[in-house]
């Protein structure tokens, strides 16, 4: 078994809606990959079916080897859940919701250690509903820890935390990729996201937009270059010839080079500015962030269904935007009501409890 | 499944106990209808019955069995899928199969409780038992099958709000059709009719049989039960709705 999550042209629809449509990736173990897309694109309904409460319209998932909607108990027990937002009773204390779930596995964490790697001593006898965003989110990842879980599933984990608190969550999280725990997180906090992943999926409307490390996809977006200001006019097609990278002007008089920000370049581009007799000042190499990739993307991904550049991932580019229902087999049968996202008890006695 | 379903249950059954207004729908609303409709001499008592406590006791152990199974859980259900709780639960090694054993689980223990609380302030205010105990578990087998039953199907297929005031609703016109503080000969004869066709009456005959008076139960209380008792169980089944 070489990874731990394993998504094959999953597709999963809604009655005539398609909320997920072929998409493909794998999470290995100690690897932590961002699943990223806007509301709608799909994230939910990907995760629910490598949770177990979803069987694919079309395609598969794996987890840990197994079919998550077929043995959804069986998988609980090696499976973390944090779910985007509530999941407690109003009224449950902190400690009660840890000493619960805590008799939920054989080995359980200590209830002790979670409170405090998530700092939630002070906060052990209040209710959930009194607890700040911050607070909730802690608890309901220690939740998703308590069992020692092999795979986590998080739903925008720094949703709502305070500074300290994130910093506390990226830590655990370093640790738990250094323990071999497979990681597949959501979010929209799109710098904490670049801080914790080793690899981001972008997905839109159901179709996978993008994947690869932040650096490759920084690398095959192209928004990297340098950027230097010149208050004397700059002949950016001359520039261009001598760089052999394009050059353009970004603002009055400020010019980017946009090409891989190599000491090479810079030594040239200083040199060239210099027999132009171009006064260069506050020279600096631009590096995109993946909110500046992410955004990007999802603004193509609405207008331009084409390929976004070399190197990254890209399998269905031309089909971007479709939404014809796949041709899944109609009959198909799950956990869940195939034209409702709701799940029935029925689908309780399809569950196999190892 | 077994530990992570007891600690849930046990879980359940301390929160109830805790809530204020749990503990006043399953405990203290049926206990103060026990002693109101005990002691007051003007309703009228179905004949047969030995006295007035014997059948208003039958009446509040069933009237706390609708409140245990069909709206303490229908409410609960309800705000659990509104706010993910189910949602949580069911990827943890309880599952969604031990969520429902839970909850049953915890009808059953509210309902023990009810129980001994009910019968020992029945018997101070002079109860004497009197039927068949085989009636009395049969019925109250049956009328936690069917009020559990009804009570996931409302918590499980409507919207929270809509729940919160429909079952408190259910419950007034299942204790008025129920024959548990009034006897359902006292009824119109139309009214009658319908009781009939209700689990409530049903688990109110087979109750006052089994506990409180002796001689056969009625035959349309048997069936009327029985198909509640499986019926609303199978259909909860069938449309429940997990978020």
């Amino acid at each position: 078994m070489s990874d731990a999550i394993e998504v094959k042209d999953l597709t999963v629809t809604y009655g005539a809606t398609v909320a997920v449509d072929g998409l493909s990736f794998a999470v290995g173990f100690g690897e932590v990959v961002g699943l990223l897309g806007p509301n709608g694109a799909g994230k939910t309904s990907t995760l629910e079916t490598i949770e177990g409460y979803r069987r694919p319209t079309k395609g598969f998932v794996r987890v840990l080897g197994i079919e998550p909607a077929a043995k959804q108990a069986r998988l609980s027990r090696e499976m973390g859940v944090m779910l985007q937002e509530g999941g407690i009773p109003a009224r449950m204390t902190v400690k009660a919701a840890l000493t619960l779930y805590s008799r939920f596995y054989d080995h359980p964490q200590s209830v002790g250690d979670l409170v405090t790697q998530l700092n939630l001593a002070s906060v052990l006898k209040t209710p959930y509903r009194r607890l700040s965003g911050g607070e909730k989110q802690r608890l309901s990842l220690a939740l998703a820890l308590i069992g020692r879980p092999r795979v986590l599933l998080l739903d925008e984990p720094t949703a709502g935390v305070d500074p300290e608190g994130k910093a506390a969550i990226r830590d655990l999280i370093t640790g738990l990729r250094a323990a071999s725990v497979a990681i597949l997180m959501t979010g929209h906090e799109l710098e904490e996201i670049d801080r914790m992943v080793d690899r981001v999926l972008i997905i839109d409307r159901g179709k996978e937009r993008a994947m690869g490390t932040p650096a490759e996809l920084r690398g095959a977006y192209g928004g990297e270059g340098v950027e230097f200001t010149a208050f004397e006019h700059v002949d950016c097609e001359m520039l261009a010839a001598r760089l052999g990278s394009s050059v353009r002007l970004v603002r009055v008089d400020r010019y980017r080079v946009e090409a891989e920000p190599t000491t090479e370049l810079l030594g040239r581009l200083v040199q060239t500015l210099t027999d132009l007799g171009v006064d260069a000042q506050d020279v600096a190499t631009i590096s995109p962030s993946l909110e500046e990739i992410y955004l990007s993307l999802i603004s193509v991904a609405s207008q331009d269904p084409g390929p976004l550049g070399p190197g990254l991932s890209h399998p269905d580019s031309s089909t971007l935007g479709s939404h014809d229902p796949p041709a899944g087999p109609p009959d198909q049968t799950g956990p869940l009501d195939q034209k409702s996202p709701d799940q029935t008890i029925q689908a309780s006695t399809e569950e196999t409890h190892g | 499944m077994a530990r992570p379903m007891l600690a849930e249950a046990a879980s359940e059954v301390k929160m109830t106990l805790q809530q204020g207004e749990a503990a006043l729908l399953t405990l203290v609303i049926p206990v103060l209808g026990l002693l109101v409709f005990g002691s007051v001499k003007f309703l009228p008592l179905p004949s047969g019955v030995p006295s007035r406590v014997n059948f208003i006791l039958a009446g509040a152990i069933a009237f706390g069995i609708m409140a245990s199974g069909m709206v303490s859980q229908s409410i609960t259900v309800a705000f659990d899928r509104n706010y993910g709780v189910l949602k949580r639960l069911g990827v943890t090694p309880l599952g969604r199969r031990g969520i429902i054993m839970a909850k049953l689980a915890q009808v059953i223990a509210l309902e023990l409780i009810q129980l001994v609380v009910l019968v020992v302030i029945g018997a101070l205010m002079g109860y004497h038992p009197e039927g068949n105990p085989l009636y009395f578990i049969l019925g109250w087998v049956l009328a936690t099958a069917a009020f559990t039953g009804l009570g996931l199907l409302i918590g499980g297929t409507l919207k929270a709000e809509l729940v919160l005031g429909l079952s408190t609703l259910l419950w007034l016109i299942l204790l008025g059709l129920g024959s548990m503080a009034v006897p359902l000969t006292s009824l119109p004869g139309f009214l009658e009719v319908i009781a009939k066709f209700l689990p409530a009456a049903g688990a109110s005959e087979l109750i006052l049989h089994g506990l409180a008076m002796s001689g056969p139960v009625p035959t349309w209380a048997i069936v009327n039960l029985v198909i509640w008792g499986i019926g609303t169980p199978l259909l909860a089944v069938r449309l429940f709705r997990w978020s």
